[in-house]
């Protein structure tokens, strides 16, 4: 086996430790150290982005709740609305109802009135029509002069039997 | 797999020999620029210039090559929090390291005529050995002397104590000669029997078409060995230095 031969040993020790510590070195303050700059710099990228995205999904939570909010209230104050005004609307009808049967009762009351008073003075004419009528018959009946106050008291009693 | 120079050896193991492209010497000791220095160094370049191409733009949104890089180091530093914990992460560029450096010794090894040097176990047993030193020594420099209660794991009766304590300090010491073991191994293994199934396509001529797939399954399966090993050497670093910094 030429690798046992011990004529190789010191210039193969030799080349590892020149080559070794050359890509020690190499790789120590050079490669590496841009490496871990590289990843260092994805990494923070990453979180940096990462964070910019959780700050804007807050925001935009925000802007929603707030959009949430005033369609709320919106919401409610068009219903308040609503309510008050059909409130209104109905208070206002009673009232007109009100007024109108009220207007209504009045006027059936003055024509109640209007007809008995219309009543009372026919009646008060039919007296003074038959109090002539009254005398005359008599006198042709029985031949006996009755007194208007007579003949007046007779018809109204007739007049107040005939009513009952 | 190297192509063995004029005269020498065509067998299997052949790929492995160490070829000296630049000689020289310093104080009498050979440090030559071999065939296994030039793949150390092609790894290195590779994975440099991957890791730095790759993020050159560093783009928010990463492109191929950036995704791939990326992935790497999640998939180490994911490693080192499962296996370690927080404190792991001071250890992050060595393991990251030696992660990509074993990958890229593992992967370049699979290019044909290349060579590869995390099947040489001089190469595996100075990596593991620097773990094991390494590890060692942050497990004294936090814990003190303290760190030798490791060998006596805590519950374990008295009288145990002169057959337990061997034995975890022989495990403890057997840990870079597995460390190392494995990974050679591994890639020797995977590399001698492309060769020897490479070599009989040839010789049987129409029937050389089975070695010939076999060659093709052995390649996808060395691909995934040579994920899979850097894997494994990695995460037990993560172990032992779990181990060192948080005792049992």
């Amino acid at each position: 086996m030429p690798q046992l031969d011990p004529s190789t040993f010191a210039t193969q020790l030799f080349w590892l430790f020149l080559t070794f510590t050359a890509l020690f070195l190499i790789a120590w303050k050079v490669a590496l150290p841009r490496m871990t700059e590289v990843l260092n710099t994805r990494q923070e990228r990453i979180e940096g982005d990462l964070e910019k995205a959780e700050t804007l999904k807050a925001e935009a939570e925000e802007v929603l709740a707030a959009y949430e909010k005033t369609l709320a209230d919106a919401t409610s104050e068009a219903q308040g609305v609503h309510h008050r005004t059909a409130q209104e609307m109905t208070e206002e009808r009673t009232k007109q109802q009100e007024a109108l049967s009220r207007t209504l009762l009045e006027q059936a009351q003055a024509a109640e009135a209007r007809i008995a008073g219309e009543k009372t003075e026919a009646v008060d004419n039919i007296r003074e029509a038959t109090l002539g009528v009254v005398q005359s018959a008599t006198q042709r009946l029985i031949g006996a002069e009755v007194a208007e106050q007579d003949a007046d008291r007779a018809i109204r009693a007739a007049l107040e039997e005939s009513r009952a | 797999m190297a192509q063995a120079g004029a005269g020498e050896s065509q067998g299997p193991l052949a790929q492995f020999m160490i070829q000296k492209i630049i000689p020289f010497e310093v104080g009498g000791v050979d440090v030559s620029f071999t065939n296994s220095s030039l793949a150390m160094v092609a790894a290195v370049v590779l994975v440099s210039s991957f890791l730095v191409f790759s993020m050159r733009r560093g783009a928010l949104v990463p492109g191929r090559w950036q995704i791939v890089a990326e992935m790497s180091y999640e998939f180490i530093a994911n490693m080192i929090r499962d296996n370690v914990g927080q404190e792991g992460r001071r250890y992050f560029p060595f393991i990251f390291t030696l992660f990509m450096f074993v990958l890229a010794g593992n992967m370049i090894g699979m290019v044909p005529y290349s060579f590869a040097f995390t099947s040489q176990i001089a190469v595996t047993f100075g990596l593991a050995f620097a773990v094991f030193i390494g590890v060692t020594l942050i497990g004294f420099i936090k814990h003190g002397f303290k760190f030798f209660g490791f060998f006596l794991p805590e519950g374990v009766p008295w009288f145990l104590a002169p057959l337990m304590i061997p034995i975890e300090i022989l495990s403890y010491l057997a840990r870079p000669v597995s460390l190392s073991l494995r990974l050679f191994a591994n890639m020797t293994a995977g590399h001698t029997m492309v060769k020897v199934f490479a070599g009989f396509i040839f010789l049987l001529g129409i029937a050389g078409v089975a070695p010939l797939l076999m060659v093709i399954v052995l390649t996808g399966l060395k691909l995934i060995i040579a994920f899979l090993q850097a894997y494994v050497f990695t995460i037990l670093t993560c172990v032992y230095l779990n181990d060192a910094l948080h005792m049992h």
